[in-house]
């Protein structure tokens, strides 16, 4: 995980913890000149989403930055909060007096800002110098500016917006919030309207955090060329045939015979997925003469897809490595401890002095001990990642993270396999991007490739079938999924008059939870690693219950899963 | 020195339930030589709805699992019912290599003869005790199958070889299992339906108030309140996944108060009550955020004690 991550989720952890709230996603962050997690102003940004409604004061940030020397406004706001908020805060939280003051000295220690707005600097060092009881040294009008800045601590929303609105109208432009609100205000918080590069703005107090690292333009067209893949056959849904060809074309080769298919989707592809197709593949592609021009570009873009996996490793390879130093390291020690030396009677050996009198009195021979480590059971990892495009921005990454895990694991002997699932036209497709035994391939993982949908009830009845192939002890299957199932083959009808219905929503959630115990009651321990969002916070329990792990980004799954592994040996 | 009775009443708990409890008591007189292990609680399990179903489900006869996340007083609460219906009690670790033998007993050689030696679960049954299950969970399924026939109707133990012991009628089991945010073993049916179980919840605020207070009588309200918010806090955390529990540590912050108490400052006490308890840094480093955004760096005895 890179420093920049490790700082925004602390930072965000300060503002949840002020706001008492985990399911906001804070518009500001603060962000000291060293980069990392501003505390105090982290704590007043989550004291505002607590004591005020935020909604409104969004607005009033959006009218703020459409302005001309926007930022100057919003930053001039910040202050006045920052004052309105300590003073709510200062009793319920005794720290925050502290943490103001020095907050207020750190400020006054650093060299004037040459980028900054002069005003703005002015009043920000008068306003930490009234915070450590100093006199201010601003002319007559700045020190009006600051004196109506500085909101005391009884006002709530409505009376911070009036207050700002007439302050900008005194001393900076004409114009009201007022108006702006009825005039549309509420449309307007799409992040379309933010300025390019206000989030990289070295030394800012503030910036804006990017919840999803892309614009929303390059979001839709990223996920658009991936849907493509299904896109192109949906017009008349095409015969098994042609689909089979076609997910050849693109992932690879089957794994198995026709005739093994044959029988693997008799037994799989029932109920709710009785019309879907099955493809396992291990991605190596067949060379057979020519193809065709779609399956060739296919090919094309899945070969970039995967250069793009190549080339993410290889900038961050030293990172990676310590990584799985670490996540080896820790998995070890986990084994190490589970192998207790463990002592048993025997009937020749070291001569247990006081249990000779059983042999003399009950006849029983087993009066010796012999010691041997114990062996740990056999554990077997299945790592199923969800290779739908809704996986497609951080597909490098998912795809390192799951080089991490299985390097790791195979360091420590535990074998695992990594596989990832996606459909297209009806067709759910197993990459098995390195099985159990494949301890050299580890970098195949590499070869991941993100691309349609994801019918997650189906893939666990496929990773289910791979795993029963395997005898071991303990079987453990990890999914790094979003909770968020959706294909666009239907279910099929019941009997009668029923219309198909959509594999996704309640249904889809309803379809995988069922698998889910149903796998449980098999005696696998099935969890999920959780990257979506608090709207589907709830599917993601209805259908893994507690078995769930959430991340915040996807950085965090290999530590993630190292940890639910070492406690699963733990418990072996 | 407190009495567990009146302060259940104070509790508000149901009279009725208690003149039962009562009743219970008085009606079964201890063993002389077990009086010792009746227990005498230094904590008061706080939650009136949990005590009466408790305490409702074992004058029935039943035997209680208590199954909850850490830090929500699943063994106070097993050693405030013994203390309250009078009875001694065993503890009883459970561990993964726990078997028979240690639970029932094992054979053992007196007096030129070979005996059998009571285990506490034996021990228990035959004084009309409550044994305390502890981590039920963590043993393997399999070694509690002997359990078994002691659980359910039979109320016996069979030992092979020698006499079945029945159960007193006053003994009963209260097991208690911890069930993680990650996932813990899970009890087999055969096993869970021997019991009633509670789920208990996460100490409320107001009541870790209380019992911060009980313990440091001269704790500054204005403190006690800002611990318990503070653990609320941390709860809050683990409950959306961004902390493991291992800092959710409700003796862990007891003891950094004794600390205190000692004349230490409070960010250095919590620090090794809680923060430490965690062992990845950034963890630690969400916890310590926590901790910093509400107790004052100097913080220290002297402002912290002083209510009477």
């Amino acid at each position: 995980m890179k420093n920049r991550e490790i700082a925004e989720r602390r930072a965000v952890n300060q503002i949840w913890n002020a706001a008492q709230d985990y399911s906001l996603q804070p518009v500001y962050v603060a962000f000291d000149e060293d980069g990392d997690a501003d505390f105090y102003f982290n704590t007043v940004i989550g004291a505002v989403y607590h004591y005020f409604q935020f909604e409104t004061l969004d607005k009033l940030f959006t009218y703020l930055q459409r302005r001309q020397d926007g930022e100057l406004y919003v930053e001039l706001l910040w202050l006045g909060l920052e004052n309105c908020v300590f003073g709510k805060a200062k009793d319920e939280r005794p720290a925050m007096a502290e943490l103001r003051r020095a907050y207020a000295e750190k400020f006054l220690a650093r060299p004037k800002d040459h980028v900054g707005e002069s005003l703005l600097w002015d009043l920000k060092r008068a306003h930490c110098q009234r915070i450590l009881g100093q006199t201010d040294d601003l002319d007559e009008e700045k020190r009006k500016i600051l004196d109506n800045l500085e909101f005391p601590a009884d006002c709530n929303t409505e009376q911070v917006t009036d207050r700002m609105d007439r302050l900008l109208n005194q001393y900076f432009f004409k114009g009201h919030f007022k108006e702006f609100e009825e005039l549309g205000g509420h449309i307007s918080d799409s992040p379309f309207f933010w300025p390019k590069g206000w989030g990289k703005r070295a030394g800012s107090a503030l910036r804006r955090i990017d919840w999803e690292g892309k614009t929303t333009e390059e979001k839709d067209s990223l996920i658009g060329k991936a849907r493509k893949l299904y896109q192109r056959l949906t017009f008349s849904r095409p015969s098994a045939k042609v689909v089979r060809a076609y997910v050849e074309s693109c992932f690879g080769k089957s794994m198995f015979s026709t005739a093994e298919m044959a029988e693997i989707e008799k037994k799989l592809c029932t109920e709710a997925h009785r019309e879907c197709l099955l493809h396992f593949t291990r991605g190596e592609f067949a060379e057979t003469g020519e193809l065709t021009r779609e399956a060739a570009e296919q090919r094309e873009f899945a070969e970039k897809q995967r250069e793009a996996n190549e080339a993410y490793f290889q900038a961050n390879e030293s990172q990676t490595m310590l990584a799985v130093n670490k996540l080896t390291e820790r998995i070890r020690n986990a084994i190490l401890l589970q192998l207790e030396p463990t002592v048993y009677r025997t009937r020749a050996g070291n001569l247990l002095a006081g249990k000779v009198w059983r042999n003399v009195y009950l006849h029983d021979e087993r009066i010796f001990e012999k010691t041997s480590d114990s062996q740990l059971d056999t554990l077997t990892v299945d790592i199923l990642l969800d290779g739908s495009a809704s996986q497609r921005e951080q597909q490098a990454k998912v795809a390192t993270q799951g080089f991490i895990i299985a390097e790791s694991l195979t360091r420590c002997n535990i074998p695992v396999r990594v596989s990832a699932f996606s459909s297209v036209s009806g067709c759910t497709v197993m990459q098995v991007l390195r099985d159990y035994h494949d301890t050299s391939r580890n970098k195949d993982i590499l070869h991941f490739l993100a691309a349609g949908w994801n019918r997650d009830g189906l893939a666990l009845r496929a990773a289910d079938y791979l795993m029963e192939q395997e005898r071991s002890e303990h079987k453990m299957l990890i999914i790094l999924s979003d909770a968020h199932p959706n294909d666009d083959q239907p279910m099929p009808s019941k009997e009668g008059l029923h219309l198909p219905k959509d594999y996704g929503g309640e249904t889809g959630v309803q379809d995988v939870a069922e698998e889910v115990s149903r796998l449980r009651r098999k005696g696998i321990w099935v969890i999920s690693v959780f990257t979506g969002n608090d709207r589907d916070l709830p599917a993601a329990h209805k259908i893994y219950g507690r078995e769930l792990a959430r991340i915040r980004s996807v950085s965090w799954f290999a530590d993630t899963v190292g940890r639910l592994i070492q406690e699963r040996i733990r418990e072996m | 020195m407190w009495h567990i009775e009146e302060e259940l009443q104070k509790e508000g708990v149901s009279v009725s339930l208690l003149k039962e409890i009562q009743k219970f008591r008085e009606s079964h007189k201890v063993d002389a030589s077990v009086a010792d292990r009746v227990p005498v609680p230094r904590f008061l399990y706080y939650g009136k709805e949990i005590w009466e179903e408790a305490a409702a489900a074992l004058l029935c006869g039943e035997n209680l699992l208590l199954s909850g996340p850490k830090a929500t007083g699943k063994n106070v609460l097993a050693e405030n019912l013994a203390a309250a219906f009078g009875r001694p009690s065993w503890d009883i670790s459970f561990y993964v290599n726990v078997d028979a033998a240690s639970l029932i007993g094992t054979d053992t050689f007196r007096d030129n003869q070979v005996v059998f030696r009571e285990g506490p679960i034996s021990r228990c049954a035959h004084m009309g005790g409550f044994g305390v299950l502890d981590e039920i969970n963590m043993a393997k399924n399999e070694s509690l199958a002997v359990l078994h026939a002691t659980l359910d109707f039979r109320r016996s133990i069979d030992v092979p070889g020698y006499d079945r012991i029945p159960l007193h009628e006053t003994t009963r089991f209260i097991a208690t299992m911890n069930y993680g945010y990650a996932g813990t073993r899970e009890l087999n049916e055969a096993l869970a339906s021997r019991f009633v179980v509670i789920n208990m919840p996460v100490i409320s605020e107001e009541n870790l108030r209380k019992l911060l207070k009980r313990e440091f009588p001269t704790l500054k309200d204005k403190w006690a309140e800002q611990f318990a918010a503070l653990f609320r806090e941390l709860e809050t955390k683990c409950d959306n996944a961004e902390i493991s529990t291992k800092a959710l540590d409700l003796r862990g912050l007891m003891a950094s108060i004794h600390l205190m108490e000692k004349g230490l400052k409070a960010v250095r006490a919590l620090e090794m009550g809680i923060i430490n308890k965690a062992f990845d840094p950034f963890e630690r480093q969400l916890v310590a955020d926590a901790i910093a955004a509400r107790i004052p760096q100097d913080l220290d005895y002297g402002k912290l004690f002083g209510d009477r």
